[in-house]
């Protein structure tokens, strides 16, 4: 297949699936929109499941079922993708914000027409009432899982499907010029272009409100749809978690007994592990702190909030592209000195973390500046209710042997404040760092010798086909740092409880 | 988040990148750099064994199983200047003549040259072989008789049913470049196309081969005898011949084949198994090459894991491990498992595949226009 073609039918997939996926995404956030506070994070986890889970052991559970035939490949791919994208327009749907013109007006709209069906004026209004209503709030969304689709790799090299990543690859391999790839990277950047533009609109700085009163839908409209959302959840979560899950922990035993009797195989992956922890590390906490800086940066003039959106169009680009440029830059001479070191890898994963850690922050910022988190933090300051400082009782109570503790509502106050405020960062930290150690494309273009990460091995042998020690190395590559992460925060948490929260 | 907090976390990302450059400092001096086009499964234990022996330590870079062997002879090429790699670890033979054309090969006649046949070693010692593997059809034995005929007739009415790597990296690229050199351009062109055009399953390397033939997908296909065994062992229903070719075509000079570059579509669709036409047609037999890249820093430890590769005891543990390399040189045959024998049967009919450079480059710039538009 040509790339042109590859290109094209890449294209064509991330359309359909987008057009499939809009109203699915819209019926999603309503039905999300109405959980309770205290439902909604877990109702979350379980939409995210899906797009969070490494789609490398996606593919490699889905792998010989798709080998059957190309078209059961395509489907499969298709599937799988379409899991991975609504989870994406649901969060960007839920950060956009509200639509200018409410369902109301639309029907107003809908019923002047009625009564003037021949106008074209009254055709023409009720085209801009949808551009500026619903369709100009879905389009960062659907652009953002335009995105997604397009940049597949893991998934459509695994299934062997038909797709313009696996095509670069190839010819990156086979050894094409520096200026051919250059010269062929035009088509994918073209054909995002549109998508990459609508992506960008999501960081005009615009925070997340809530839809106007009356574009909720009625409750006995809703809860017909909601059984709908919950089989769907239910099934996304089923084929994008749970069966492989299952696999990988069936084999788990026996591949770890295997594992076992090779010591060189552990203490292999185990480096692995350290260097791709160190390097997500590195790029993930490193992106975090620089999203912060771009969010911080107060508004100023057109030129320089353009130069700054400009600063995460690499990023959106792709890993792929990013990662196939630096290549055919660090063969330049005067890089050469950098290209055996983890700088390239580490880089060019700042570059395509950047817009997600922006991204992020801009969604925590939303969800942490709320009512019940200042409530908090007054629960949390040093003054109590009564006027009299907190730090002064617990100057007075010093010779008890109980009074080095914090009040108690000084560590109810923290432990408040770190579910609402501080969890979400940390776990927005722990993403990055994850999606550092999930990325493929860097990690095989870029590491260097004698620094392999584990998941450029792990893909290697994911083509072999399946196998219990493969399966029990997987999950311990992927469940590893999930574990770390769970552990950090705990620790976090027990910290913050026990210095009461002082700032 | 605290103030305290953030000034604590900044201090992470610090301290994961004192680790990683700790870890590039503690590899980059004395490790031997060494790429491996080999299936890792198979060339780690070898690689491991060697540190155990010499207590050297070694880098391996592998590639993919899709875009094995090629890749990693573009990647040597782009660094020429100054080399990564210290010894490369090839799967094939004709990439090996290829960077040794371009001058980015060492010569070195060890203890493993001297004891390998001529036919599969370079005779200034810019490489040499070991360790072979054979070109087979593998065959799902419950849906179809195992036999040439069944390969003819499959070809002719329907194609679909046989799978086949792409022929753009690997040893389905040495395969292409002897049916190049076999036929002529135009012949493999018109059999490639009809093919394709009949509905050829065509997957992502010769492991996929072996998957889809034994998941009886397809009946046959064009693999190696390593990958065979995989699904031998793992008790499926699959078996092998070795794919061989008419004998005085595969030895024609490569002047000869451009000639006859007109006129070889017509019979293309049966082309392939010519051989059951011609009983002892030539096998391909494909050994790996090891060879020390030119300007290593690392030249006498990269001279101890060619000698060590290319002795006897490696080639027999490649023999006796799951994929059943068939030793080039002189070993102990009573050592041998009874499968490597009766493939060292057919290697002794391997066509010479040195003199197919100049194939080999014509066949890589059509599969480029074919797959790489």
């Amino acid at each position: 297949m040509s790339l042109a073609a590859a290109c094209g039918w890449t294209f064509a997939r991330t359309v359909v699936l987008c057009l499939l996926a809009a109203p699915l995404i819209v019926l999603i956030e309503r039905w999300l929109r109405r959980r309770s506070d205290a439902r909604r994070p877990f109702v979350l986890a379980i939409l995210l499941a899906p797009f969070l889970f490494p789609e490398l052991l996606v593919g490699y559970t889905f792998r010989e079922f798709a080998l059957a035939s190309p078209a059961r490949a395509e489907w499969l791919c298709a599937g799988l993708l379409f899991i991975r994208i609504v989870p994406v327009g649901v969060v960007a749907l839920l950060a956009s914000p509200a639509s200018l013109i409410s369902a109301s007006a639309i029907h107003c709209r809908w019923m002047l027409l009625r009564a003037n069906v021949g106008s074209r004026h009254e055709w023409w209004q009720l085209l801009k009432c949808y551009w500026h209503g619903p369709v100009r709030r879905m389009l960062p969304a659907l652009s953002l899982i335009g995105l997604v689709s397009f940049q597949e790799f893991e998934l459509a090299a695994l299934l062997q499907t038909a797709s313009w990543t696996d095509w670069f690859i190839s010819a990156q391999r086979f050894g094409l010029s520096r200026a051919e790839m250059l010269q062929q990277a035009a088509w994918p950047v073209v054909m995002q272009l549109p998508l990459l533009v609508g992506a960008v609109s999501c960081w005009s700085g615009q925070q997340a409100t809530r839809p106007l009163e009356d574009d909720v839908i009625s409750t006995a409209a809703a809860d017909r749809r909601s059984g709908l959302v919950i089989i769907y959840l239910g099934l996304a979560l089923t084929c994008g978690c749970l069966i492989p899950l299952a696999i990988m922990a069936g084999n788990l035993p026996a591949g770890l007994k295997l594992l076992i009797r090779q010591p060189t195989q552990w203490t292999g992956l185990g480096r692995e592990m350290v260097i791709a922890s160190a390097v997500s590390v590195c790029a993930g906490l490193t992106t975090w702190f620089v999203g912060g800086a771009w969010t911080a940066v107060p508004r100023a003039n057109r030129l320089s909030k353009n130069l700054r959106q400009g600063l995460l169009w690499p990023g959106l680009a792709g890993s792929l592209l990013l990662s196939l440029s630096a290549v055919v830059l660090l063969q330049q001479p005067w890089l050469r000195p950098i290209y055996d070191t983890p700088l390239p890898w580490v880089l060019a994963l700042l570059v395509w973390l950047l817009p997600r850690a922006v991204l992020l922050r801009l969604w925590l910022a939303a969800v942490t500046r709320t009512e019940g988190v200042h409530l908090a933090e007054l629960l949390e300051s040093p003054v109590s209710s009564s006027g009299e400082s907190t730090k002064s009782i617990a100057v007075d109570r010093t010779s008890s042997p109980t009074i080095t503790e914090p009040p108690r509502s000084r560590i109810h106050s923290a432990d408040l404040l770190f579910r609402l405020r501080d969890q979400p960062q940390l776990l927005g930290m722990g993403l990055l760092c994850y999606w550092a150690y999930l990325d493929l494309p860097t990690a095989y273009l870029l590491a260097p010798s004698g620094m392999p990460s584990g998941l450029v091995r792990l893909y290697n042998f994911m083509h072999f086909g399946r196998s219990a020690a493969l399966s029990a190395e997987s999950l311990l590559f992927f469940g590893l740092p999930l574990l770390a992460t769970y552990l950090t925060i705990l620790l976090f948490r027990w910290r913050r409880r026990h210095s009461g929260g002082v700032r | 988040m605290t103030v305290a907090w953030n000034r604590s976390l900044i201090l992470l990302p610090v301290l994961a990148a004192l680790v990683l450059t700790g870890l590039w400092l503690s590899v980059l001096p004395d490790s031997l750099v060494v790429y491996c086009a080999h299936d890792a499964v198979y060339a780690q234990e070898i690689l491991d064994e060697f540190t155990r022996q010499t207590g050297l330590p070694v880098q391996v870079r592998f590639d993919t199983e899709a875009t094995k062997s090629l890749g990693l002879i573009n990647l040597i090429v782009q660094e020429r200047q100054p080399p990564r790699c210290d010894v490369f670890w090839n799967n094939e033979l004709l990439g090996m003549v290829e960077l040794r054309e371009q001058g980015l090969l060492e010569p070195y006649q060890g203890s493993g040259w001297q004891r390998i046949p001529e036919q599969y070693r370079d005779a200034d010692g810019y490489w040499v072989g070991f360790a072979a593997r054979m070109r087979v059809y593998i065959f799902h034995r419950d849906q179809v008789p195992v036999t040439e005929e069944t390969i003819r007739d499959l070809i002719e009415l329907e194609p679909a049913r046989i799978a086949m790597a792409k022929p753009l990296f690997g040893t389905t690229l040495t395969h292409y470049t002897v049916l190049w050199q076999l036929w002529g351009a135009e012949r493999l062109k018109a059999w490639h196309a009809d093919l394709r055009l009949r509905g050829l399953r065509e997957v992502d390397g010769n492991a996929a081969v072996k998957d889809v033939v034994a998941m009886g997908t397809c009946d046959v296909g064009f693999t190696d005898n390593d990958d065979f065994f995989v699904a031998l062992d793992d008790g499926l229903p699959v078996e092998m011949l070795p794919v061989r070719l008419m004998s005085m075509a595969a030895n024609r000079s490569p002047a000869d084949a451009d000639k006859a570059t007109t006129g070889g579509g017509s019979s293309a669709a049966a082309g392939q198994v010519d051989s059951s036409r011609e009983a002892g047609g030539l096998t391909i037999c494909i050994p790996n090459t090891v060879g020390i890249i030119k300007g290593t820093r690392r030249q006498g430890a990269a001279q101890r894991l060619v000698d060590f590769l290319t002795s006897a005891d490696t080639e027999l543990a490649l023999a006796r491990a799951k994929s059943r390399q068939i030793p080039l040189g002189p070993v102990d045959s009573s050592q041998l498992p009874d499968d490597v024998r009766k493939l060292t049967e057919w290697s002794r009919d391997g066509v010479d595949l040195r003199p197919l450079l100049p194939a080999r480059r014509a066949c890589l710039k059509w599969l480029q226009t074919e797959y790489l538009k």
